[in-house]
């Protein structure tokens, strides 16, 4: 709302005004957020939405202008600025997770380092300056205790860019042992153990896209600055850093031919650089917050993607799941927000960054969304052909030689967990013994069906082919044993499939599983550890089957009691939503159909089973899976009816349908909508609810007191009375439009003002814009309304909080904010664009009193930009630094400030200096409530009767019949208006007397004496 | 050093006290303008900006009265009244204050016992809004004991909200329409030979009716402790002085009235 805050910087201008020092007033009413208000705020015991709450709102405020002889026009909001709605769709992205976009970081990155560098030459003397040379370090002149892990061999561009500081600092060659050097160091070029060179291009210029051309070589993550770095930046550098290290140590096979023309020199190479990885995991680890280990909690990769891991947390409902990423802390449950309908389930994974509380409703919730996505993914109509199927042969390759590669890594755990005893290892191991698990359940397997004489022990991965999938299919057919829970849809075909008779053509895998193959083998040349982490994650859940068979079975009913548990009262959306999913769920179910059928004729003529392929075949089952153990095996129906997910409970399915839950549930997930509905963010929804509050008390005085001749029986809050009762069987059908601002609520209102003889406009635009207007036309004397931009629109005379307190509005004038504090227009909208509003979303970490200090001490956005500009290029202006600047250089750059050279948007600006508003000179016309229609009105739509309606109503007509004269209208009025001294901190008080001198350039410098050369010079 | 000191004798103490309460309740800061020749004068207004509040204590008032400059002395009146309590009747009261002060010196003196007490209390800025009365034309002055109609006020305050009164010739009407009823007072001019200050007279231009706000009065009335008679000066459609008289000096209310009908 507003300018975020901007009331409490101007709260100490305001001048109390009594209500009755009003009448007569013509004033402005920004109507637009009073209904939102009402609709938001004012609820029952059980935090339901009271049925036509802005009505009888309206009605009470409406009341209390007309009893203090105030004269209101009403201004309707029109349309939101384009401007308004970007700036609130941001605002929801990044509430719903605070990504940063790869770019943002790679730039604030490298102004980071420069700015650590101009810092570094400010703070040492001058003579120690040179020390900062680089020394070109001509590859061939590297030997193996000489090369320097962390430069860059790729480009030696950015090598200027880094000091030589780092040279010191890094890994150490650890042993002693002095090798004699080889001559050559060869490769052969068709050696499978290393990736081809176009794989590594391929995956390595996907990274520097990520990395928005940052080079992950000159970070260096032990340095102090890497510290300072936000978290999850520091974990995207080390993510990918690792990541890199492993892709054959970062290094293409021409480079290392190069560098290690001795072998002996590569091995040591290698083994540093395992130590590196080990550093790098530890790092990422730590900066994950994983190493605290604790019992409550359980993580566990996630199989397809080796660097995240999810993690299941006991509470007391069952478990509470999140994955972790990012840097987003692992205690924290997921929110799956995305409506993502991509077939590839890993990018669905990807999004999942939201945070939000867990608690069992979310997490179902949020459970039901993915695998939504994935009977989606799975329903598409992916069927590729030729093309696909080629693309596929290149990516079997490939995933052959990974695999291969990957193969040997593994075997060489064993040596490396000597060495490190790092979580990875640790991790390795238990995949190590997932597989002799694996194994050990193959040849059980083998022994019982002696049907595939495959060997499976040592054996690197093979290549995996229709046949071998056929072949894991008709495994996982005949035996449930093996992979049951993997996914309702396997499991459904696993129970289904023994039925279906056997036919001949495999068709349909041919074409359909092509795109997931290529998906999978990419991801899998991607994180080459992938497999055995598959597998890691694959063979824990050998004990869920036994969940799933009974489950499966109990499937179709269940689904039926969460579909008529589902209430009436749904919210709209939500049912349209499953409307939306019906088709999708009978395309899924026909395409379970059709694969069983395939699959059992494929598995008629297997004869291989090829462990890559499983997990090819499984591969987003296991995505599901490793979501699964949360939401355990209710996860099948989830997907099928995933309205019904918000009604069940993680443990217990069949607790699903209670009744009573009906009403909190649809009450949560209004909450859910409004924001995407409203435009109007609350950042104080507890203050706005407390305003309310504190005003039903103010009412009910008020009340009492125009009734003073009447015996009043108040029997408590009007909002609680009668009406309520009344409204009961009408509640159910309404709450569902009562969670938005309906067309019919705005109606609602204007056809209650016309009976009341009061006029309204529809303002063009925004309301609070077209109230300034109002007043510069000298339409009106002043504007009521509790939204900061007001003033930013020009607006003066500005009346807060009119409803909340008995007898003193505060009232907030232009004149005062201009002599007391030294803001005017133009300044509030600088600062606005500091602190953010409606229109842009500020500068992180720039508070109101930072706002203040900014401006006092640049004048000027301008020169503030141009000030960080210069900072962010590396350099400082010594002469010209304060106290001040150096302070904010330093908050500033905690919060990675990047500005860019159209910082002080001028959009924006021209947004509040330009508002799109009716010039009408119209003068307003009032009437006299029609008391007859009033009563109708309020019968019918909030069940008052007569009695009720004019208890309230008459004294408040024969009042206006007999206003107040005041004596200002009599005598001519001079006022005296000194500058007061405002109760403010000191901070603020120096900037806003610094503001106030204005333009006096340069102000009184209490700490900060050296002669300098003030700052003029710099911008001149 | 330029101050101004003024003594006042020990019975204006009580009578500076009470005007101090009598406007408490309307107006809580207000600024005490000192100027040697007009004494101190104070004007106020409502925070309904219903009601203005003139008081003026003449020079004379005090025992001794200096002012070199003229100063504006910024009190809260709740803070006043709580430093004047400190002192009884039979003491010498001494206000002083420099030039641009910071605050107000109040020192009151026994002089039998030789007891003196010192306060100070500490200025405000207090914006004000001057309003430039000039003397109206009246169209009738009513002169009534000033008991008489702080108990027609708080009488009529039961019924209505508002009183409306009434003036012809030959009488005033305090009339006031209410919920549960009507009521009404008619005084005929009287002179009372004996105790003048009982007297009722009327003095007229014109017949006149207008009606005011009951909690208004009510806090005029406050004031019937200063003086034993009360003058009301009416003309139609303007709003209405009250005047206390002082021993040297008044305290004036002019409230605006309220119309009977749409202006």
């Amino acid at each position: 709302m507003g300018v975020h805050g901007l009331w409490d910087i101007v709260g100490p201008t305001a001048r109390p005004v009594r209500l009755e020092a009003m009448s007569k007033k013509r004033l402005a009413v920004d109507a637009s957020i009073w209904i939102y208000q009402f609709l938001k705020a004012v609820r029952d015991k059980q935090g339901n939405q009271l049925i036509n709450s802005h009505i009888v709102g309206f009605f009470r405020r409406i009341c209390k202008l007309l009893y203090f002889g105030i004269r209101p026009v009403f201004v309707f909001d029109g349309g939101a600025p384009i401007l308004k709605r970007q700036t609130i769709v941001r605002r929801r992205e990044k509430r719903e997770g605070n990504k940063q976009t790869a770019e943002q970081m790679a730039k604030n990155l490298l102004a980071r380092q420069l700015q650590n560098r101009a810092e570094q030459r400010l703070s040492s003397p001058p003579k120690s300056k040179p020390k900062a040379t680089f020394k070109e370090v001509s590859t061939d002149k590297l030997q193996g205790g000489q090369y320097y892990e962390d430069n860059n061999y790729f480009d030696t561009r950015e090598k200027p860019k880094e000091p030589a500081k780092k040279d010191g600092k890094m890994f150490r060659r650890q042993d002693e042992y002095d090798l004699p050097q080889l001559d050559s160091f060869k490769v052969e070029k068709n050696d499978q153990r290393m990736i081809t060179d176009y794989e590594y291009e391929r995956l390595t210029s996907d990274l520097q896209d990520e990395l928005g051309g940052i080079d992950l070589e000159t970070i260096d993550p032990k340095s102090a600055d890497f510290a300072r770095l936000p978290l999850s930046t520091q974990y995207i550098v080390l993510s990918h850093l690792r990541l890199r290290s492993r892709l054959r140590m970062g290094y293409t096979k021409q480079q290392l031919e190069t560098l290690f023309p001795d072998s002996m020199d590569f091995s040591k190479f290698q083994i540093q650089m395992v130590q590196k990885r080990n550093f790098l995991t530890q790092r990422l680890m730590n900066v994950a917050g994983m190493d605290d280990i604790d019992p409550e909690v359980q993580s566990r990769r996630i199989a397809s993607d080796r660097d995240r891991m999810y993690e299941l947390k006991r509470n007391e409902n069952g478990y509470t799941l999140s994955i972790d990423d990012n840097g987003q802390s692992a205690d924290q449950a997921i929110d799956l927000d995305s409506d993502n309908d991509d077939e590839d389930l890993e990018d669905v994974l990807e999004d999942v960054t939201d945070i939000t509380p867990s608690g069992p409703p979310l997490v179902k919730a949020q459970v039901s969304k993915p695998v939504r996505t994935v009977s989606e993914s799975v329903s598409n109509p992916i069927f590729v052909g030729e093309v696909e199927t080629e693309e596929k042969d290149e990516d079997q390759t490939m995933a052959m030689i990974q695999s291969l590669y990957d193969y040997a890594n593994t075997n060489n755990a064993g040596v490396k967990q000597a060495k490190e005893m790092s979580e990875e290892d640790q991790l390795r191991e238990a995949i190590e013994r997932s597989k002799q698990d694996y194994y050990n359940m193959v040849e059980q397997e083998e022994n019982e069906e002696q049907k595939d004489p495959f060997d499976f022990g040592p054996a690197p991965p093979l290549i995996l082919s229709e046949q071998s999938l056929g072949t894991n299919m008709d495994k996982v057919t005949n035996k449930n044993v093996d992979i049951p829970k993997f996914d309702f849809k396997n499991s459904l075909f696993a129970s289904d499939s023994k039925k279906q008779e056997k036919q001949e053509t495999p068709i349909w895998f041919q074409q359909k599983l092509p795109e997931r193959i290529h998906d999978d083998v990419s991801q899998k040349t991607q994180a080459p550890e992938q497999t055995e982490d598959e597998k890691a994650g694959l063979y824990h859940y050998d004990d869920i089957e036994n969940y799933l068979e009974p489950e499966i079975e109990s499937e179709d009913e269940e689904v039926d009691l969460a579909k008529s548990s589902s209430p009436e009262a749904e919210i709209e959306d939500l049912t349209s939503k499953g409307d939306e999913e019906d088709p999708i769920d009978l395309d899924l179910e026909d395409v379970i159909e059709e694969r069983h059928v395939q699959v059992d004729q494929e598995a008629a003529q297997k004869k291989r089973v090829d462990v890559d392929l499983e997990e090819v075949a499984e591969k987003k089952p296991i995505d599901i899976q490793d979501l699964e153990p949360s939401a355990r095996s209710e996860t099948p129906e989830v997907s099928k009816e995933p309205e019904s997910a918000r009604f069940e409970s993680p443990e217990e399915s069949n607790e699903v349908p209670s009744v009573e839950s009906e009403e909190p549930v649809s009450e949560s997930s209004k909450q859910e909508n409004q924001p995407e509905i409203l435009d109007y963010v609350f950042s104080d929804e507890e203050e706005l609810e407390q305003n309310l509050e504190n005003e039903e008390a103010a009412y009910e005085k008020f009340v009492g007191d125009v009734k003073s001749t009447r015996p009043v029986k108040s029997s408590g809050s009007f909002w609680s009375m009668d009406d309520e009762v009344k409204l009961q069987e009408n509640l159910k059908k309404q709450k569902r439009d009562a969670d938005e601002v309906t067309v019919k609520m705005v109606l609602d209102v204007q056809d209650l003002l016309s009976r009341f003889g009061l006029p309204y406009i529809t303002a063009p635009m925004e309301a609070e814009a077209q109230c300034a207007e109002l007043l510069r036309l000298n339409l009106v004397d002043g504007i009521i309304t509790d939204d900061s931009d007001c003033f930013l629109f020009g607006g003066d005379r500005v009346y807060k909080n009119m409803f909340n307190e008995k007898n003193f509005v505060e009232c907030y004038q232009m004149e005062d904010l201009e002599r007391d504090m030294g803001l005017n227009r133009q300044i509030l909208i600088e600062i606005a664009l500091l602190l953010g509003s409606d229109y842009t979303d500020g500068i992180k970490g720039v508070g109101k009193v930072a706002a203040m200090e900014i401006l006092a001490e640049f004048k000027s956005l301008e020169n503030f930009k141009q000030w960080w500009l210069k900072y962010q290029d590396g350099h400082i202006d010594e002469s010209t630094e304060t106290s001040i600047k150096r302070k904010l250089r330093k908050t500033l750059k905690k919060t990675g400030l990047f500005l860019t050279p159209e910082f002080p948007d001028k959009r924006v600006i021209d947004a509040y200096l330009h508002p799109e508003v009716d010039h009408d000179k119209t003068e307003f016309k009032w009437g006299y409530p029609n008391l007859d229609k009033l009563r109708a009105f309020l019968m019918y739509n909030v069940g008052w009767n007569d009695e009720k309606v004019d208890s309230i109503l008459l004294p408040i007509i024969q009042n206006m019949n007999k206003p107040q004269t005041s004596i200002e209208e009599f005598f001519p009025v001079e006022m005296v208006r000194r500058r007061r001294e405002l109760a403010i901190g000191q901070r603020l008080k120096n900037a806003t007397s610094r503001l106030r001198n204005g333009d006096d350039s340069e102000p009184p410098e209490m700490e900060q004496q050296p002669a300098q050369p003030k700052k003029r010079r710099k911008r001149a | 050093m330029s101050s101004i000191i003024s003594s006042i004798m020990p019975l204006f103490v009580s009578s500076l006290l009470s005007s101090c309460t009598s406007i408490k309740d309307s107006v809580k800061l207000c600024n005490f303008n000192c100027s040697q020749s007009q004494g101190i004068t104070v004007q106020a207004i409502d925070d309904s900006r219903v009601l203005l509040i003139a008081l003026k204590i003449d020079a004379g008032s005090f025992q001794e009265f200096r002012c070199d400059k003229d100063l504006v002395l910024g009190l809260d009146l709740e803070s006043l009244s709580k430093i004047l309590k400190q002192g009884n009747n039979e003491e010498y009261l001494t206000l002083m204050a420099e030039d641009s002060p910071d605050n107000l010196m109040a020192v009151f003196e026994d002089k039998k016992k030789d007891r003196i007490s010192e306060f100070s209390l500490k200025l405000m800025d207090i914006d004000s809004d001057v309003l430039t009365i000039d003397d109206m034309e009246t169209d009738c002055t009513i002169t009534l004991p000033a008991y008489e109609f702080a108990k027609i006020a708080k009488d009529m305050k039961t019924l209505s909200e508002s009183l409306k009164i009434v003036v012809t010739k030959d009488s005033v009407k305090f009339n006031a329409e209410g919920q549960i009823g009507t009521g009404s007072v008619i005084l005929k001019p009287h002179t009372d030979m004996d105790k003048p200050e009982e007297s009722v007279k009327i003095e007229l231009n014109s017949p006149v009716a207008l009606t005011f706000g009951a909690k208004y009065l009510n806090d005029i009335v406050k004031a019937t402790s200063l003086s034993s008679t009360v003058t009301i000066k009416l003309t139609d459609k303007s709003p209405a002085l009250f005047e206390y008289k002082l021993p040297s000096g008044y305290l004036r209310y002019y409230l605006a009235p309220k119309f009977d009908d749409e202006e």
